[in-house]
Protein backbone atom coordinates (compact mmCIF):
# COMPACT_ATOMS: atom_id res chain seq x y z
CA UNK A 1 0.00 0.00 0.00
CA UNK A 2 1.30 3.40 -0.95
CA UNK A 3 -1.00 6.11 0.38
CA UNK A 4 -0.64 9.32 -1.53
CA UNK A 5 -0.38 12.79 -0.04
CA UNK A 6 0.92 11.47 3.23
CA UNK A 7 4.07 12.88 4.77
CA UNK A 8 7.21 10.90 4.06
CA UNK A 9 7.43 9.85 7.71
CA UNK A 10 3.91 8.34 7.83
CA UNK A 11 5.27 4.88 8.57
CA UNK A 12 7.28 6.14 11.54
CA UNK A 13 4.23 8.03 12.75
CA UNK A 14 1.84 5.09 12.71
CA UNK A 15 4.49 2.87 14.31
CA UNK A 16 4.86 5.45 17.02
CA UNK A 17 1.08 5.51 17.33
CA UNK A 18 0.99 1.77 17.92
CA UNK A 19 3.87 2.06 20.40
CA UNK A 20 2.15 5.01 22.11
CA UNK A 21 5.27 7.14 21.90
CA UNK A 22 3.78 10.09 20.02
CA UNK A 23 3.32 13.60 21.32
CA UNK A 24 -0.34 14.60 21.65
CA UNK A 25 0.01 16.70 18.48
CA UNK A 26 1.47 13.79 16.51
CA UNK A 27 -1.24 11.45 17.84
CA UNK A 28 -3.92 13.91 16.71
CA UNK A 29 -2.28 14.04 13.29
CA UNK A 30 -2.33 10.24 13.01
CA UNK A 31 -6.00 10.14 13.98
CA UNK A 32 -6.65 12.66 11.24
CA UNK A 33 -4.74 10.51 8.73
CA UNK A 34 -6.73 7.48 9.82
CA UNK A 35 -9.96 9.31 9.14
CA UNK A 36 -8.78 10.58 5.79
CA UNK A 37 -7.17 7.33 4.66
CA UNK A 38 -9.16 4.42 6.06
CA UNK A 39 -6.80 2.00 4.33
CA UNK A 40 -4.12 3.17 6.75
CA UNK A 41 -6.05 1.39 9.51
CA UNK A 42 -4.90 -1.96 8.05
CA UNK A 43 -1.31 -0.91 8.53
CA UNK A 44 -2.00 0.10 12.11
CA UNK A 45 -3.83 -3.15 12.84
CA UNK A 46 -1.08 -5.19 11.30
CA UNK A 47 1.50 -3.45 13.49
CA UNK A 48 -0.71 -3.93 16.54
CA UNK A 49 -1.06 -7.63 15.78
CA UNK A 50 2.72 -7.93 15.33
CA UNK A 51 3.26 -6.31 18.70
CA UNK A 52 0.66 -8.57 20.29
CA UNK A 53 2.34 -11.69 18.89
CA UNK A 54 5.77 -10.53 19.94
CA UNK A 55 5.64 -12.45 23.30
CA UNK A 56 5.22 -15.74 21.46
CA UNK A 57 9.00 -15.67 21.13
CA UNK A 58 9.32 -16.16 24.88
CA UNK A 59 11.05 -19.34 25.98
CA UNK A 60 8.82 -22.34 26.45
CA UNK A 61 7.43 -22.51 29.99
CA UNK A 62 4.45 -24.56 31.01
CA UNK A 63 1.97 -23.68 33.73
CA UNK A 64 1.09 -26.25 36.41
CA UNK A 65 -0.69 -29.35 35.22
CA UNK A 66 -3.71 -28.56 37.37
CA UNK A 67 -4.32 -25.06 36.01
CA UNK A 68 -6.50 -26.25 33.14
CA UNK A 69 -8.86 -28.19 35.36
CA UNK A 70 -8.85 -25.39 37.92
CA UNK A 71 -10.00 -22.89 35.28
CA UNK A 72 -12.65 -25.27 33.92
CA UNK A 73 -13.86 -25.98 37.44
CA UNK A 74 -14.15 -22.28 38.21
CA UNK A 75 -16.07 -21.73 34.97
CA UNK A 76 -18.31 -24.72 35.74
CA UNK A 77 -19.07 -23.43 39.22
CA UNK A 78 -20.13 -20.09 37.79
CA UNK A 79 -22.22 -21.81 35.17
CA UNK A 80 -23.96 -23.95 37.77
CA UNK A 81 -25.03 -21.03 39.91
CA UNK A 82 -28.30 -20.53 38.12
CA UNK A 83 -28.11 -23.47 35.82
CA UNK A 84 -30.63 -25.54 37.74
CA UNK A 85 -33.13 -22.75 37.65
CA UNK A 86 -32.90 -22.51 33.90
CA UNK A 87 -32.85 -26.14 32.96
CA UNK A 88 -35.68 -27.76 34.82
CA UNK A 89 -34.86 -31.09 36.45
CA UNK A 90 -36.98 -32.95 33.90
CA UNK A 91 -35.08 -35.63 32.02
CA UNK A 92 -33.18 -34.27 29.04
CA UNK A 93 -33.77 -35.91 25.71
CA UNK A 94 -30.70 -37.99 24.87
CA UNK A 95 -29.53 -37.46 21.34
CA UNK A 96 -28.97 -41.18 20.92
CA UNK A 97 -32.68 -41.81 21.38
CA UNK A 98 -33.41 -40.00 18.13
CA UNK A 99 -34.00 -42.45 15.37
CA UNK A 100 -30.75 -43.30 13.64
CA UNK A 101 -32.67 -44.18 10.48
CA UNK A 102 -33.47 -40.52 10.13
CA UNK A 103 -30.15 -38.71 10.15
CA UNK A 104 -31.81 -35.37 9.35
CA UNK A 105 -33.78 -35.73 12.56
CA UNK A 106 -30.58 -36.22 14.50
CA UNK A 107 -29.02 -33.17 12.87
CA UNK A 108 -32.13 -31.15 13.64
CA UNK A 109 -31.98 -32.52 17.18
CA UNK A 110 -28.38 -31.44 17.60
CA UNK A 111 -29.19 -28.03 16.20
CA UNK A 112 -32.17 -27.73 18.51
CA UNK A 113 -30.17 -28.77 21.55
CA UNK A 114 -27.48 -26.27 20.56
CA UNK A 115 -30.09 -23.58 20.20
CA UNK A 116 -31.69 -24.49 23.51
CA UNK A 117 -28.27 -24.44 25.16
CA UNK A 118 -27.52 -21.03 23.66
CA UNK A 119 -30.88 -19.69 24.68
CA UNK A 120 -30.46 -21.26 28.08
CA UNK A 121 -27.13 -19.63 28.58
CA UNK A 122 -28.43 -16.31 27.33
CA UNK A 123 -31.31 -16.72 29.71
CA UNK A 124 -28.88 -17.60 32.48
CA UNK A 125 -26.97 -14.36 31.92
CA UNK A 126 -30.20 -12.36 31.82
CA UNK A 127 -31.32 -14.06 34.99
CA UNK A 128 -28.06 -13.17 36.65
CA UNK A 129 -28.49 -9.53 35.67
CA UNK A 130 -32.11 -9.61 36.77
CA UNK A 131 -31.18 -11.19 40.08
CA UNK A 132 -28.60 -8.48 40.72
CA UNK A 133 -31.05 -5.79 39.76
CA UNK A 134 -33.73 -7.35 41.94
CA UNK A 135 -31.38 -7.59 44.88
CA UNK A 136 -30.45 -3.95 44.47
CA UNK A 137 -34.09 -2.99 44.14
CA UNK A 138 -35.15 -5.11 47.04
CA UNK A 139 -32.38 -3.66 49.23
CA UNK A 140 -33.49 -0.22 48.25
CA UNK A 141 -37.11 -1.04 49.01
CA UNK A 142 -36.22 -2.64 52.32
CA UNK A 143 -34.28 0.42 53.32
CA UNK A 144 -37.14 2.69 52.34
CA UNK A 145 -39.54 0.43 54.22
CA UNK A 146 -37.27 0.38 57.25
CA UNK A 147 -37.04 4.14 57.26
CA UNK A 148 -40.85 4.42 57.00
CA UNK A 149 -41.30 1.93 59.79
CA UNK A 150 -38.86 3.83 61.97
CA UNK A 151 -40.75 7.05 61.32
CA UNK A 152 -44.03 5.33 62.07
CA UNK A 153 -42.64 3.82 65.24
CA UNK A 154 -41.43 7.17 66.40
CA UNK A 155 -44.87 8.66 65.65
CA UNK A 156 -46.52 5.84 67.59
CA UNK A 157 -44.17 6.33 70.52
CA UNK A 158 -44.99 10.02 70.56
CA UNK A 159 -48.70 9.26 70.45
CA UNK A 160 -48.36 6.62 73.15
CA UNK A 161 -46.64 9.06 75.44
CA UNK A 162 -49.46 11.55 74.86
CA UNK A 163 -52.01 8.86 75.71
CA UNK A 164 -50.08 7.90 78.83
CA UNK A 165 -49.93 11.51 79.88
CA UNK A 166 -53.64 11.92 79.20
CA UNK A 167 -54.41 8.73 81.09
CA UNK A 168 -52.54 9.89 84.16
CA UNK A 169 -54.59 13.12 84.10
CA UNK A 170 -57.82 11.19 83.62
CA UNK A 171 -57.10 8.96 86.60
CA UNK A 172 -57.05 11.87 88.99
CA UNK A 173 -59.88 12.21 91.57
CA UNK A 174 -62.29 15.19 91.40
CA UNK A 175 -62.28 15.14 87.62
CA UNK A 176 -65.24 16.65 85.81
CA UNK A 177 -66.46 15.62 82.40
CA UNK A 178 -68.07 17.86 79.81
CA UNK A 179 -69.58 16.02 76.87
CA UNK A 180 -69.17 17.75 73.50
CA UNK A 181 -71.45 17.35 70.50
CA UNK A 182 -71.72 18.80 67.06
CA UNK A 183 -74.38 21.42 66.63
CA UNK A 184 -74.42 21.39 62.83
CA UNK A 185 -76.39 18.70 61.08
CA UNK A 186 -73.78 17.78 58.49
CA UNK A 187 -71.03 16.98 61.03
CA UNK A 188 -71.20 14.07 63.45
CA UNK A 189 -68.31 15.06 65.68
CA UNK A 190 -68.41 14.29 69.36
CA UNK A 191 -66.09 14.01 72.33
CA UNK A 192 -65.36 15.19 75.81
CA UNK A 193 -63.38 17.56 77.90
CA UNK A 194 -62.18 16.16 81.21
CA UNK A 195 -61.14 18.84 83.65
CA UNK A 196 -58.70 17.54 86.24
CA UNK A 197 -58.11 20.25 88.84
CA UNK A 198 -55.60 18.11 90.73
CA UNK A 199 -53.39 17.99 87.63
CA UNK A 200 -54.20 21.59 86.69
CA UNK A 201 -55.02 20.31 83.27
CA UNK A 202 -57.86 19.26 81.02
CA UNK A 203 -57.92 16.56 78.39
CA UNK A 204 -59.83 17.25 75.22
CA UNK A 205 -60.78 14.20 73.12
CA UNK A 206 -62.82 14.56 69.95
CA UNK A 207 -63.63 12.43 66.93
CA UNK A 208 -65.05 12.88 63.44
CA UNK A 209 -63.87 16.42 63.23
CA UNK A 210 -63.56 17.59 59.60
CA UNK A 211 -60.31 19.05 58.23
CA UNK A 212 -60.12 22.80 57.93
CA UNK A 213 -58.61 25.03 55.25
CA UNK A 214 -54.95 26.02 55.74
CA UNK A 215 -55.73 29.40 57.27
CA UNK A 216 -58.34 28.14 59.76
CA UNK A 217 -58.11 26.43 63.12
CA UNK A 218 -60.49 25.04 65.76
CA UNK A 219 -60.68 26.85 69.08
CA UNK A 220 -62.12 25.75 72.39
CA UNK A 221 -63.82 28.39 74.48
CA UNK A 222 -65.28 28.28 77.99
CA UNK A 223 -68.03 30.33 79.57
CA UNK A 224 -66.80 31.80 82.83
CA UNK A 225 -69.15 34.12 84.65
CA UNK A 226 -71.06 34.77 81.45
CA UNK A 227 -67.90 35.65 79.54
CA UNK A 228 -66.22 33.74 76.74
CA UNK A 229 -62.66 32.73 77.67
CA UNK A 230 -60.29 31.13 75.18
CA UNK A 231 -58.90 27.76 76.22
CA UNK A 232 -56.96 26.18 73.38
CA UNK A 233 -56.56 25.83 69.65
CA UNK A 234 -56.25 22.52 67.84
CA UNK A 235 -56.55 20.61 64.61
CA UNK A 236 -57.69 16.99 64.14
CA UNK A 237 -55.33 14.31 62.88
CA UNK A 238 -55.82 12.60 59.53
CA UNK A 239 -58.56 10.45 61.03
CA UNK A 240 -60.47 13.40 62.41
CA UNK A 241 -59.37 12.76 66.00
CA UNK A 242 -58.12 15.14 68.66
CA UNK A 243 -56.35 14.28 71.89
CA UNK A 244 -54.95 17.30 73.61
CA UNK A 245 -53.80 18.16 77.07
CA UNK A 246 -54.69 21.76 77.97
CA UNK A 247 -53.29 23.61 80.96
CA UNK A 248 -56.02 24.77 83.30
CA UNK A 249 -56.32 28.46 83.80
CA UNK A 250 -59.13 30.65 84.99
CA UNK A 251 -61.76 28.55 83.29
CA UNK A 252 -61.32 25.48 85.56
CA UNK A 253 -64.78 25.83 87.06
CA UNK A 254 -66.62 26.23 83.80
CA UNK A 255 -69.71 24.20 83.09
CA UNK A 256 -70.09 25.06 79.45
CA UNK A 257 -67.67 25.04 76.56
CA UNK A 258 -67.91 25.40 72.79
CA UNK A 259 -65.76 24.94 69.71
CA UNK A 260 -65.53 27.44 66.88
CA UNK A 261 -63.71 27.71 63.57
CA UNK A 262 -61.40 30.71 63.69
CA UNK A 263 -58.62 32.34 61.72
CA UNK A 264 -55.26 30.76 62.52
CA UNK A 265 -53.84 33.75 64.28
CA UNK A 266 -55.19 34.71 67.64
CA UNK A 267 -58.28 36.63 68.51
CA UNK A 268 -59.41 37.20 72.06
CA UNK A 269 -63.04 36.59 71.22
CA UNK A 270 -64.72 34.12 68.90
CA UNK A 271 -65.78 35.47 65.51
CA UNK A 272 -66.21 32.24 63.58
CA UNK A 273 -68.91 29.64 63.35
CA UNK A 274 -69.64 27.52 66.43
CA UNK A 275 -69.48 23.85 65.50
CA UNK A 276 -69.65 22.02 68.85
CA UNK A 277 -71.00 22.61 72.28
CA UNK A 278 -70.39 20.89 75.56
CA UNK A 279 -71.89 20.99 79.01
CA UNK A 280 -71.32 19.31 82.30
CA UNK A 281 -72.53 15.74 82.27
CA UNK A 282 -71.07 14.36 85.48
CA UNK B 1 12.03 -12.13 5.60
CA UNK B 2 13.13 -15.09 3.52
CA UNK B 3 13.68 -17.12 6.65
CA UNK B 4 10.20 -16.39 7.84
CA UNK B 5 8.55 -17.30 4.58
CA UNK B 6 10.61 -20.43 4.23
CA UNK B 7 9.76 -21.62 7.73
CA UNK B 8 6.11 -20.86 7.24
CA UNK B 9 5.82 -22.89 4.08
CA UNK B 10 7.51 -25.90 5.61
CA UNK B 11 5.36 -25.97 8.68
CA UNK B 12 2.01 -25.23 7.11
CA UNK B 13 1.98 -28.65 5.54
CA UNK B 14 2.97 -30.45 8.74
CA UNK B 15 0.52 -28.67 10.95
CA UNK B 16 -2.69 -29.90 9.34
CA UNK B 17 -2.50 -33.17 11.25
CA UNK B 18 -1.48 -32.04 14.71
CA UNK B 19 -4.03 -29.37 15.53
CA UNK B 20 -6.17 -29.81 18.60
CA UNK B 21 -9.56 -29.61 16.93
CA UNK B 22 -8.96 -29.55 13.23
CA UNK B 23 -12.64 -29.11 12.46
CA UNK B 24 -13.28 -26.21 14.74
CA UNK B 25 -12.38 -22.77 13.53
CA UNK B 26 -11.90 -19.97 16.02
CA UNK B 27 -15.29 -18.56 15.13
CA UNK B 28 -16.97 -21.90 15.87
CA UNK B 29 -15.04 -22.28 19.09
CA UNK B 30 -16.02 -18.82 20.21
CA UNK B 31 -19.66 -19.46 19.36
CA UNK B 32 -19.60 -22.63 21.44
CA UNK B 33 -17.92 -20.73 24.25
CA UNK B 34 -20.62 -18.11 24.23
CA UNK B 35 -23.23 -20.83 24.42
CA UNK B 36 -21.62 -21.90 27.69
CA UNK B 37 -19.79 -24.92 26.27
CA UNK B 38 -17.05 -25.71 28.76
CA UNK B 39 -15.24 -28.03 26.38
CA UNK B 40 -14.73 -25.04 24.06
CA UNK B 41 -13.02 -23.25 26.92
CA UNK B 42 -10.85 -26.34 27.40
CA UNK B 43 -9.89 -26.35 23.73
CA UNK B 44 -9.05 -22.65 23.77
CA UNK B 45 -6.94 -23.18 26.86
CA UNK B 46 -5.15 -26.10 25.19
CA UNK B 47 -4.34 -23.88 22.24
CA UNK B 48 -3.37 -20.66 23.95
CA UNK B 49 -3.04 -21.32 27.69
CA UNK B 50 0.71 -21.70 27.57
CA UNK B 51 1.23 -18.56 25.49
CA UNK B 52 -0.87 -16.54 27.91
CA UNK B 53 0.99 -18.04 30.87
CA UNK B 54 4.42 -17.37 29.35
CA UNK B 55 3.61 -13.72 28.80
CA UNK B 56 2.09 -13.38 32.26
CA UNK B 57 5.19 -14.97 33.78
CA UNK B 58 7.55 -12.76 31.79
CA UNK B 59 5.81 -9.61 32.98
CA UNK B 60 4.89 -10.59 36.53
CA UNK B 61 8.02 -12.70 37.19
CA UNK B 62 6.10 -14.87 39.63
CA UNK B 63 4.81 -18.33 38.86
CA UNK B 64 1.72 -18.33 41.04
CA UNK B 65 0.75 -14.81 40.08
CA UNK B 66 1.17 -15.71 36.43
CA UNK B 67 -1.11 -18.71 36.88
CA UNK B 68 -3.60 -16.57 38.70
CA UNK B 69 -3.62 -14.08 35.84
CA UNK B 70 -3.90 -16.90 33.29
CA UNK B 71 -7.00 -18.12 35.07
CA UNK B 72 -8.37 -14.57 35.21
CA UNK B 73 -7.82 -14.12 31.47
CA UNK B 74 -9.58 -17.32 30.46
CA UNK B 75 -12.45 -16.81 32.87
CA UNK B 76 -12.90 -13.24 31.71
CA UNK B 77 -12.83 -14.43 28.11
CA UNK B 78 -15.40 -17.08 28.97
CA UNK B 79 -17.66 -14.73 30.90
CA UNK B 80 -17.86 -11.75 28.69
CA UNK B 81 -15.42 -11.40 25.86
CA UNK B 82 -15.71 -8.37 23.66
CA UNK B 83 -13.81 -10.40 21.12
CA UNK B 84 -15.11 -10.45 17.57
CA UNK B 85 -13.83 -13.47 15.63
CA UNK B 86 -14.45 -11.68 12.35
CA UNK B 87 -12.12 -8.89 13.24
CA UNK B 88 -9.01 -10.58 14.57
CA UNK B 89 -7.26 -13.63 15.85
CA UNK B 90 -8.10 -15.00 19.25
CA UNK B 91 -4.45 -15.26 20.26
CA UNK B 92 -3.88 -11.59 19.44
CA UNK B 93 -6.86 -10.68 21.59
CA UNK B 94 -5.81 -12.94 24.46
CA UNK B 95 -2.21 -11.75 24.48
CA UNK B 96 -3.22 -8.11 24.27
CA UNK B 97 -5.56 -8.61 27.21
CA UNK B 98 -2.89 -10.53 29.12
CA UNK B 99 -0.30 -7.84 28.59
CA UNK B 100 -2.59 -5.02 29.61
CA UNK B 101 -3.81 -6.81 32.73
CA UNK B 102 -0.33 -7.96 33.72
CA UNK B 103 1.10 -4.47 33.37
CA UNK B 104 -1.88 -3.08 35.23
CA UNK B 105 -1.08 -5.43 38.06
CA UNK B 106 2.55 -4.28 37.98
CA UNK B 107 1.77 -0.61 38.19
CA UNK B 108 -1.66 -0.86 39.67
CA UNK B 109 -1.61 2.31 41.67
CA UNK B 110 0.61 4.90 40.06
CA UNK B 111 0.03 4.54 36.37
CA UNK B 112 -3.20 2.62 36.14
CA UNK B 113 -5.11 5.20 34.22
CA UNK B 114 -2.34 5.91 31.77
CA UNK B 115 -1.82 2.24 30.99
CA UNK B 116 -5.48 1.61 30.64
CA UNK B 117 -5.63 4.18 27.89
CA UNK B 118 -2.56 2.77 26.28
CA UNK B 119 -3.86 -0.76 26.39
CA UNK B 120 -7.27 0.19 25.14
CA UNK B 121 -5.70 1.86 22.19
CA UNK B 122 -3.50 -1.09 21.42
CA UNK B 123 -6.20 -3.75 21.23
CA UNK B 124 -6.11 -4.74 17.58
CA UNK B 125 -9.40 -4.69 15.79
CA UNK B 126 -8.39 -6.45 12.67
CA UNK B 127 -5.79 -9.02 11.76
CA UNK B 128 -6.82 -11.36 9.02
CA UNK B 129 -4.60 -14.33 8.53
CA UNK B 130 -5.70 -17.69 7.34
CA UNK B 131 -2.21 -18.87 7.97
CA UNK B 132 -2.71 -18.38 11.70
CA UNK B 133 -5.51 -20.91 11.61
CA UNK B 134 -3.36 -23.44 9.88
CA UNK B 135 -0.19 -23.40 11.92
CA UNK B 136 0.11 -24.45 15.51
CA UNK B 137 1.10 -22.07 18.21
CA UNK B 138 4.50 -23.72 18.57
CA UNK B 139 5.21 -23.05 14.94
CA UNK B 140 4.16 -19.44 15.29
CA UNK B 141 6.47 -19.20 18.29
CA UNK B 142 9.36 -20.57 16.27
CA UNK B 143 8.62 -18.12 13.47
CA UNK B 144 8.60 -15.15 15.76
CA UNK B 145 11.74 -16.30 17.55
CA UNK B 146 13.51 -16.60 14.23
CA UNK B 147 12.24 -13.23 13.08
CA UNK B 148 13.48 -11.66 16.30
CA UNK B 149 16.96 -13.01 15.62
CA UNK B 150 17.00 -10.79 12.56
CA UNK B 151 16.45 -7.68 14.62
CA UNK B 152 19.45 -5.88 16.12
CA UNK B 153 19.93 -6.41 19.85
CA UNK B 154 19.55 -2.75 20.74
CA UNK B 155 16.15 -2.63 18.99
CA UNK B 156 15.05 -5.82 20.71
CA UNK B 157 16.12 -4.42 24.05
CA UNK B 158 13.94 -1.29 23.85
CA UNK B 159 11.00 -3.22 22.42
CA UNK B 160 11.14 -5.67 25.30
CA UNK B 161 11.41 -2.90 27.89
CA UNK B 162 8.39 -1.13 26.43
CA UNK B 163 6.35 -4.27 25.95
CA UNK B 164 7.09 -6.41 28.99
CA UNK B 165 7.78 -3.74 31.54
CA UNK B 166 5.28 -1.21 30.30
CA UNK B 167 7.93 1.49 30.38
CA UNK B 168 7.38 4.74 28.57
CA UNK B 169 9.94 5.99 26.09
CA UNK B 170 11.23 8.57 28.54
CA UNK B 171 11.59 5.93 31.27
CA UNK B 172 13.63 3.82 28.87
CA UNK B 173 15.69 6.90 28.05
CA UNK B 174 16.48 7.32 31.72
CA UNK B 175 17.31 3.69 32.34
CA UNK B 176 19.56 3.27 29.30
CA UNK B 177 20.93 6.79 29.38
CA UNK B 178 20.37 7.33 25.66
CA UNK B 179 18.50 10.17 23.94
CA UNK B 180 14.72 9.98 23.61
CA UNK B 181 14.98 10.22 19.83
CA UNK B 182 17.20 7.15 19.75
CA UNK B 183 14.78 5.18 21.88
CA UNK B 184 11.91 6.09 19.58
CA UNK B 185 13.85 5.27 16.45
CA UNK B 186 14.97 1.92 17.80
CA UNK B 187 11.54 0.76 18.97
CA UNK B 188 9.87 1.90 15.79
CA UNK B 189 12.47 0.35 13.52
CA UNK B 190 12.36 -2.86 15.56
CA UNK B 191 8.60 -3.14 15.29
CA UNK B 192 8.55 -2.23 11.60
CA UNK B 193 11.15 -4.82 10.81
CA UNK B 194 9.35 -7.46 12.85
CA UNK B 195 6.16 -6.62 11.05
CA UNK B 196 7.83 -7.04 7.68
CA UNK B 197 9.33 -10.36 8.71
CA UNK B 198 5.97 -11.61 9.95
CA UNK B 199 3.96 -10.12 7.11
CA UNK B 200 2.51 -13.41 5.99
CA UNK B 201 1.42 -14.20 9.50
CA UNK B 202 -0.34 -11.00 10.43
CA UNK B 203 -1.58 -9.55 7.12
Amino acid sequence: MQPSELPPNWEALITGYVLSDLTPEEAALVKQYLETYPELACEVESLQATLALFPLSLPETKPSEGLRSQILQAAKTELNVNHNEIFSPSTPVPLSSLSSSKPWLKIAGIAAVGLIASLGFFNYRLNQKLATAETDLSNYRLQAQLSNTQQELSRHQEELSRYQEALSVLKQPNNRLLALKSITSNISSSGSLVIAPNSEAAILTLKNLPDLPEDKIYRLWAFVDGKKVKCAKFNPDSQGKVLQKIPLQKWGDTTEVFVTVEPKEGLELPVGETVMKGSRAI
Amino acid sequence: MTIAKHTLKLNTVQSESDMNSPNQTEAELFQALQAGDLSALGTIYDRYGEAVYRLALRILKDKSEAEDLTQEIFLAFWRNAKYDPNRGKMIVYLLTMTRSRAINRLHQKSTQQKLLQRCQRSIPTHAESNLMEKVSLNEVSQLITKALEEIPDNQQQVLKMAYYEGLSQSEITEQLNIPLGTVKTRTRQGLLKLRKLLKDLVD
